[in-house]
């Protein structure tokens, strides 16, 4: 045995060559035990990132509603992953689809939490203090739920969306981080995503390749295309108690469920269960038609479960840029102001507003409810019409007579090929 | 057969020090160098955990603290030096993170040679960390031609097995480069 280990070490020392080879023989994925279940596929991001490179991308994508900064990119790091492109796959221009994975797994996207969460609450968060030279970690085991920390303060943290310059790129280090939590460990498979170290920003890491995808595939299988579900388009009234109609393919008969995001924001489990939608039925398996709840979910990703007599199998996430039932959603980007907020019953106010899409189709509504932060619902229309070229426009209306003593609240909305971008809340006190 | 054995133990050695799961920078000895104090070759003499719960935090952090005793590559110096990475096991309570070492690199005894440098918020009996944590922590092994250092990869900033002698003259030339103040 004393030979074996001097001979086994000796040829270790002389070994530049020998250990090329062995190195060789080694590359692949390793995995560090465990695969999430169907009750933990969700994720969320509590956004105590305090660099300002880490949120200032306010620019919304219609892959990804209702999402910007570090949020978007967590979220790309996370579809990545999917079994089919998220949506249209588009939205990194880095790489030519986000949604790689072709196993029988896919992220589910649940939006913000407010706290770090424990370790089982799949809540990746920033960590203050000094990194020692990590980037960011994952708490395992995953089986129960993990959680990722990012040292939030060490780097310059950068929210893309495109090729980053300097710092640490947030996606690429999620998608990694995300792979961690989905029951892989490093590869030696240089260019991978799952590489122990990050490259540069890590904007390269973003996109997962062949090694992580036969790494997923070995976890979760390889995507069965004759049964998993998939999600081409979804169309209908986007709003509280509105009918939608999800087309793809193999949605079982009956037992369809629906997995919309929460409205519930915490730093708990709690927070990131999904809102479903359950029983639904698809004769054809290509189409299904359900309503949407009146409260308790927001826009943002959306998933259709199958029930193959109890088999489940859960789709990629699909962009749903849904109006949100008693959620939390809207983000103020177009400021909206009058020309007199007290205005006198029978005089003329002008609504002028900027910073909003150009050339896109605005709805300007009101009601005596004040619906901030996001008028889903309205008493209501102020006008209709397109802003300009330059995002700005104005509209001039006279106060109705009956509006003596009365407080309107108003809010425009702004149409961006599906991206609905909406103002800051007006409040008009008509004395 | 003879051959068969040698590649056998050697790919089993290699595989003790295929650890851990970590997102680190990358590494190259010169940029690790920049970044530490100490690269001290040597043996583990105690291992233990502590907790400390950083600011703004609302649950203590775990943290495993290795001691090495043995030479400073960077001065020559005898130390006994203390360094910790996130994650270990401290009063029943475990927190096992993907950029921890693997346990049998941080085992009591075991000869390595540890990069280190100082750290800030991990609590008042912390001042320095294993640099890059997994990525910090590399086996020492006798061999008929010297103490040879096991290399971890493409990445890290000992990529591949080096004698401690020619790592220590890699260093020197580190320092020099870097215009390091270190009495060597």
């Amino acid at each position: 045995m004393k030979n074996f280990l001097r001979i086994a070490l000796g040829g270790l020392v002389l070994g530049g060559s020998a250990m090329v080879a062995t190195q060789d023989q080694a590359v692949g994925y390793t995995t560090i035990g465990g695969t999430l279940g169907m009750t933990q596929r969700d994720f969320r991001l509590f956004n105590n990132f305090n660099g300002s490179s880490a949120n200032n991308n306010t620019t919304a994508h219609a892959n990804w509603p209702q999402y910007d900064g570090a949020e978007m990119a967590m979220w790309k790091g996370g579809a990545e992953w999917g079994s089919r492109a998220h949506g249209d796959g588009s939205g990194d221009s880095t790489q030519g689809t986000v949604g790689s994975g072709e196993a029988n797994f896919s992220f589910f996207w649940n939006g913000e939490a407010s706290g770090v969460g424990g370790t089982n609450d799949n809540i990746i968060s920033s960590l203050g203090g000094s990194s020692g030279g990590v980037l960011a970690y994952a708490e395992t085991p995953i089986n129960n739920g993990w959680r990722i920390r990012f040292y939030g303060d060490a780097w310059s943290w950068q929210d893309g969306p495109g090729s980053v310059g300097s710092g640490i790129d947030i996606q690429g280090v999620a998608c990694h981080e995300l792979g961690h939590t989905l029951g892989l460990g490093h590869t030696t498979a240089s260019g991978s995503t799952m590489t122990a170290f990050i490259s540069g920003t890590g904007t390269g890491q973003r996109s997962i390749q062949s090694d992580d995808i036969n790494g997923v595939k070995f976890l979760y299988d390889a995507r069965d295309d004759n049964k998993m579900p998939w999600i081409d388009s979804i169309s209908g009234s986007l709003v509280p108690g509105g009918s939608v109609t999800i087309n793809g393919g193999n949605f079982s008969p009956s037992n369809n469920t629906v997995w919309l995001q929460s409205d519930v924001v915490n730093g708990g489990n709690s927070g990131g269960e999904a809102e479903k939608v359950t029983g639904i039925s698809s004769g054809s398996g290509t189409s299904l038609t359900f309503t949407l709840p009146n409260s308790g979910w927001t826009g943002g990703a959306l998933h259709v479960q199958m029930d193959d007599t109890g088999k489940k199998s859960l789709s990629e996430s699909h962009p749903f840029d849904g109006n949100g039932g008693g959620g939390t959603i809207g983000n103020d980007t177009i400021i909206l102001t009058a020309s007199n907020f007290n205005p006198p019953a029978g005089s003329l106010v002008t609504f002028s507003w900027s910073n909003a899409p150009a050339n896109s189709p605005y709805t300007f509504v009101w009601d005596f409810t004040n619906n901030a932060p996001f008028f889903a619902t309205y008493r209501g229309l102020v006008g209709t019409g397109t802003t300009n070229v330059i995002g700005t426009g104005s509209i001039n209306r006279i106060v109705p007579n009956g509006g003596s003593g009365r407080t309107v609240y108003m809010e425009i909305q702004v149409d961006d090929n599906g991206v609905i971008h909406d103002s800051n809340t007006l409040t008009i006190s008509v004395p | 057969m003879r051959t068969t054995r040698w590649l056998l133990g050697a790919a089993a050695a290699l595989l003790m020090v295929q650890v851990g799961s970590a997102c680190i920078e990358e590494l190259d000895l010169g940029k690790m160098v920049s970044k530490t104090d100490y690269a001290v070759q040597g043996s583990i003499t105690d291992v233990h955990s502590v907790q400390f719960t950083p600011a703004g935090e609302e649950d203590p952090i775990i943290y495993t603290i290795v001691t090495v005793e043995g030479t400073n590559l960077y001065t020559g110096q005898q130390v006994t030096h203390e360094a910790a990475f996130v994650g270990g096991t401290y009063e029943g309570r475990s927190m096992t993170v993907t950029s921890m070492p693997a346990p049998s690199e941080y085992r009591l005894g075991n000869d390595v040679v540890l990069f280190s440098g100082p750290v800030e918020g991990w609590g008042p009996e912390i001042s320095h960390c294993v640099y890059a944590s997994m990525g910090g922590i590399f086996r020492t092994v006798d061999t008929k031609k010297g103490e040879v250092v096991l290399g971890k990869g493409e990445g890290f900033a000992v990529e591949s097995n080096v004698l401690v002698s020619d790592l220590n003259q890699q260093i020197s030339a580190e320092l020099v480069a870097q215009n390091r103040k270190e009495n060597r």
